[in-house]
């Protein structure tokens, strides 16, 4: 604890571990009383959804997860929001990874939501994991003109052109949409500069909080669309709630953490106010509280 | 809310444990995060070291060099014919290692000089394009009156444009016209100078709205599949 002096006030003198302590104990109680906020798709989100629901069933999609748990909790929703709206269309999705991490996480997807909500489909026909590959945007650019060059088969063995999902599949022109879930390099960056102008490619993307920034210059002309952070997931989760009742879950994981979200940005907002009003009242003469 | 059901699971216990351990520094620096934080970097360079062998290493290096070897791991798979040019990054390899060896160590720039002059090559046509030429067209590319697909006039479209376009020159004007001691010259510098902070401001915002969606992600890991709780 910082040494504290009578005569400063009561804000200069808070130990700013009080203020993490408020920010957990409010994410806590949001988590547990669950509120939930009306959300629907933003201008950067809707062009995604409409590309899946304008593509011809059996078109593949190709999404790349591009993280690794430390950045979980904000992107796996995206990967799972597209996973339900790919098999619900029955557009056949194949998973890849730029990072050696991308492994797990399709595994957490196959384990966790497609085995659970869609016990029908089928390894092979509705969905396929081709897996890590080492190269990062380097593999990506290859991909243009052909998968089978860089991937001979898929994760479990099977050569590529014995999976009925990939059929068609030649280079990634051939897939409806690309889509980059991406925490890092490599990652939506190089799909951007690698693929999607390089080659043409229709591409999307999901990206955490932090890097969002940097991603939206490139929409709408290098990125047809773009779920940013936790609330473009929630925006995507939106979307298919409205298209889909009844079809998938009431309630999905990134609405779910945005109730949390929204309560713990209400207690920074507080703390900024609070902080600024003390400063404000301390530069006019007067002692802030 | 539901009620407590803890978890029996020992990777969930570990997990939070780890968890709690690493949110303990919010307190103070103490041996238990010091633990979990050396047992992530030990962890964490142990997994890039084996799956870079077996995803690099092995498949485009050992296996080219030495054809038999895919059936160590495949005894089913037919050996493939030796490729020679695989030589070529076993070597740089090799060179790059030569670090570790002082009176071999200028070897070793061999490798580092190749790396960095062939990324630079490949590199620096795709940002040109894509973060350059793309961008000055995307910002200016269909001027500033957008049209609607039925030819009226789009006011929305057309001030966001016009507001994007004007930001972009008052930043670049403010980084060519700012006073060697950081005094900002003029008007429309300044303008530059405001759109900067704001762009930082919402960076900062976006910052923080990530963190707070992993401090969500582990309280609802904690709760839901440890405590069972949620």
């Amino acid at each position: 604890m910082n040494a504290s002096s009578g005569a400063e006030p009561f804000l200069e003198r808070l130990d700013r571990r009080w203020i993490f302590l408020t920010l957990a104990l409010s994410v806590i109680a949001a988590l547990l009383y669950e509120p939930v906020f009306p959300d629907r798709p933003g201008e950067l989100v809707r062009p995604i959804f409409d590309r899946l629901e304008s593509l011809a069933p059996g078109t593949p999609v190709l999404v790349s997860l591009d993280y690794s748990p430390s950045s979980a909790p904000e992107l796996e929703p995206m990967a799972e929001a597209l996973t339900r709206h790919a098999l619900l269309r029955g557009l056949p999705l194949c998973y890849l990874s730029l990072w050696p991490t991308g492994n797990n996480m399709a595994e957490r997807l196959e384990s966790d939501l497609i085995a659970t909500e869609h016990p029908e489909a089928v390894y092979g026909r509705d969905w396929v994991t081709l897996g890590f590959q080492a190269g990062g945007e380097l593999l990506a650019h290859a991909m243009i003109d052909s998968l089978g060059s860089r991937f001979l088969t898929d994760s479990r063995g099977t050569p590529l052109k014995e999976i009925p999902a990939l059929a068609h599949v030649v280079g990634l022109g051939d897939f409806g949409l690309v889509v980059s879930l991406s925490a890092g390099t490599p990652g939506l960056k190089e799909w951007v500069l690698y693929v999607g102008d390089a080659g043409g490619i229709p591409l999307a993307g999901g990206c955490t909080g932090v890097g969002a920034p940097q991603f939206f210059p490139y929409y709408p002309r290098q990125l047809m669309g773009l779920m940013a952070a936790l609330k473009g997931a929630a925006e995507y989760e939106a979307a298919l709630a409205r298209v889909y009742p009844g079809q998938v879950p009431e309630v999905m994981r990134a609405t779910r953490g945005m109730g949390p979200q929204a309560v713990a940005h209400l207690v920074i907002v507080g703390f900024i106010l609070l902080g600024n009003g003390a400063l404000l009242r301390r530069r006019s003469g007067g002692s802030a509280p | 809310m539901n009620g407590w059901s803890v978890s029996t699971s020992l990777e969930v216990w570990v997990g939070a444990l780890l968890t709690l351990m690493v949110f303990s520094f919010l307190w103070r620096d103490n041996p238990f995060y010091k633990f979990a934080e050396h047992l992530f970097v030990g962890v964490s360079a142990a997994y890039w070291m084996v799956v870079g062998f077996w995803t690099t290493l092995w498949p485009r290096v050992v296996v080219p060099l030495v054809p038999g070897a895919v059936k160590v791991v495949s005894p089913e798979a037919e050996a493939g014919p030796f490729d020679p040019l695989a030589l070529l990054p076993a070597l740089l390899g090799l060179l790059m290692l030569c670090r570790m060896v002082p009176r071999l160590s200028g070897l070793a720039r061999w490798p580092t000089a190749f790396v960095l002059g062939t990324t630079a090559g490949y590199t620096v046509v795709r940002y040109v394009r894509s973060d350059f030429l793309n961008q000055i067209r995307a910002a200016v590319g269909e001027g500033v009156l957008l049209r609607t697909p039925d030819g009226r006039l789009d006011t929305a479209e057309s001030v966001a444009a016009a507001a994007t376009l004007l930001g972009t020159l008052a930043c670049l004007h403010y980084f060519m016209n700012t006073r060697r001691e950081g005094r900002v010259s003029s008007p429309f510098a300044r303008l530059g100078l405001l759109v900067l902070m704001i762009t930082f401001g919402a960076s900062f915002g976006s910052a923080v709205m990530a963190r707070i969606s992993l401090l969500v992600g582990r309280l609802q890991e904690l709760m839901g599949s440890w405590l069972g709780l949620i």
